[in-house]
C-alpha cells in the first residue's frame, strides 16, 4: 500500500479512535440526507458501520489529505449509491420475472401494467412530481424574497448555468459568489435540515 | 414537460447537496443542538453509534495484535523445527567441533558470552553440548548447514 499518500492500519485506527459524538451526529444526519433508508433499506448506523469496518480492513484507502469526515462522508455516499443501484435492477429483475411467468397480470405493479401505463395516467403522475418539485421550489424561493444576489443565483442554478455564467449574469466576484451560496447553503439547510428527499418523485 | 421536470430535479439535488454541504461545515455545537429534533437522530442512537465506532476499533487492534503474535509465534516454531532438523543430522562431537571452532573466533564472540557459554558447558554432558550449539546457532555464530565434517 501507498504509505506516502494513505494512511497506513495504525494510523487509520488512531483517527478513528478521535471519532467524536459530534463526527457521529454529523456523519447519520449526512447518510439520512442521502436518503439510505429510503434508496439503499439501510440505517445510518448500519452504513456508518459498514465504512468503519471498510476503513479498518483497508478496503477503501484512506488519502491523507481527506479528514475523518470528509472520508467517511463520501464512503457513505459510494456505498449508499451502490446498494440502491442495486435495489433498483433487482426491482427491475421482478418486474421482468412477473411479466415473463404471467405472474400478477391485475396487479398495478407489474411489468404488463407498466407498459401498458396510459399517456393519461403518465400524465397525472408527471403532474404530481411537478406539484410536488414546485411547491419546494416555492418554499426555496421564500427562504430568499429579500435577498437580491440569492434570487439571482438560484434562478440561474435553475437554468442549470455553470459558475463562470452565473458571475457574468449576476455581476458577482468570485468572493461574492462563494459568500452567497454559502448564505443559500446555510440557510436551506436551517429551513429543510433533513434535505429533499427527491428520490420519491 | 417531462424536460422541464428533469431540469428542477436536477436543481433539487444541488440544494440537497447543499444541506449535506451545511451539515458537513456545521460547528460541533450547533450539530449537537440538532440531535432529537427534526426527525435527527436522538442521543441514545448516537451513543449507540459511538460505542460501535470505539468498539470496532478495539477489534481491529486487538486482530492485528493477534495476528502479529501469531506470526511472530510460527517464526518462532519454524526456526526451532529448522534446528532440530539440522541438530539431528550433527553427532555430539561434531557439534563441540563446532562450538570450539565459533568460540575461537574472539573478534565475532563477545567475551561474556565465552564466559557463559564455559560455564553452562562444565558438566559436559550431551544436553548441554546440544543447548549450546543450537544458541550458537540462534546467534548466528554458528552455521547449521555446513556440512565440512
Amino acid at each position: 500500500m501507498d504509505l506516502v499518500s494513505h494512511y497506513s492500519i495504525i494510523e487509520v485506527e488512531e483517527q478513528i479512535s478521535m471519532l467524536e459524538e459530534a463526527g457521529v451526529t454529523r456523519l447519520l444526519n449526512v447518510y439520512r440526507t442521502l436518503g439510505c433508508e429510503q434508496r439503499a433499506r439501510l440505517a445510518d448506523v448500519d452504513v456508518l458501520h459498514h465504512v468503519i469496518t471498510q476503513a479498518l480492513e483497508l478496503e477503501r484507502r484512506w488519502p491523507r489529505d481527506l479528514n475523518i469526515i470528509t472520508y467517511l462522508a463520501k464512503s457513505g455516499r459510494s456505498f449508499i449509491d451502490n446498494e440502491s443501484k442495486k435495489s433498483a435492477s433487482k426491482a427491475t429483475t421482478a418486474s421482468i420475472d412477473d411479466f415473463l411467468h404471467g405472474e400478477s397480470l391485475a396487479a398495478d405493479t407489474s411489468a404488463m401494467a407498466k407498459l401498458s401505463h396510459s399517456s393519461t395516467q403518465e400524465c397525472v403522475e408527471n403532474h404530481q412530481t411537478s406539484s410536488l418539485i414546485a411547491e419546494w421550489m416555492e418554499k426555496i424561493r421564500q427562504l430568499f424574497v429579500d435577498d437580491k444576489d440569492a434570487n439571482c443565483f438560484i434562478e440561474q442554478k435553475l437554468e442549470e448555468m455553470k459558475k463562470s455564467k452565473i458571475m457574468t449574469f449576476c455581476e458577482f466576484s468570485d468572493q461574492i459568489y462563494r459568500n452567497v451560496e454559502k448564505r443559500i447553503k446555510d440557510k436551506v439547510r436551517k429551513r429543510f435540515p433533513n434535505g429533499f428527499p427527491w428520490w420519491s418523485v | 414537460m417531462v424536460e422541464c421536470i428533469a431540469m428542477s430535479l436536477e436543481f433539487i439535488k444541488q440544494m440537497n447537496e447543499y444541506v449535506i454541504d451545511a451539515t458537513m461545515t456545521q460547528s460541533d455545537e450547533d450539530i449537537l443542538s440538532t440531535v432529537g429534533k427534526y426527525d435527527a437522530p436522538g442521543w441514545d442512537t448516537i451513543r449507540a453509534a459511538h460505542s460501535i465506532v470505539i468498539q470496532a476499533v478495539i477489534d481491529s487492534r486487538q486482530s492485528r495484535l493477534e495476528k502479529k503474535k501469531s506470526e511472530f509465534l510460527a517464526a518462532k516454531e519454524h526456526q526451532k523445527s529448522a534446528l532440530k532438523l539440522f541438530s539431528v543430522n550433527k553427532t555430539v562431537p561434531e557439534m563441540l567441533a563446532d562450538i570450539v571452532k565459533a568460540m575461537q573466533n574472539k573478534e565475532k564472540v563477545p567475551d561474556g558470552l565465552l564466559m557463559a557459554f564455559r560455564e553452562q558447558g562444565q558438566n559436559g554432558s550431551e544436553d548441554d553440548i546440544k543447548d549450546i550449539w543450537q544458541s550458537l546457532v540462534q546467534l548466528g555464530l554458528i552455521e547449521p548447514s555446513d556440512d565440512e565434517h
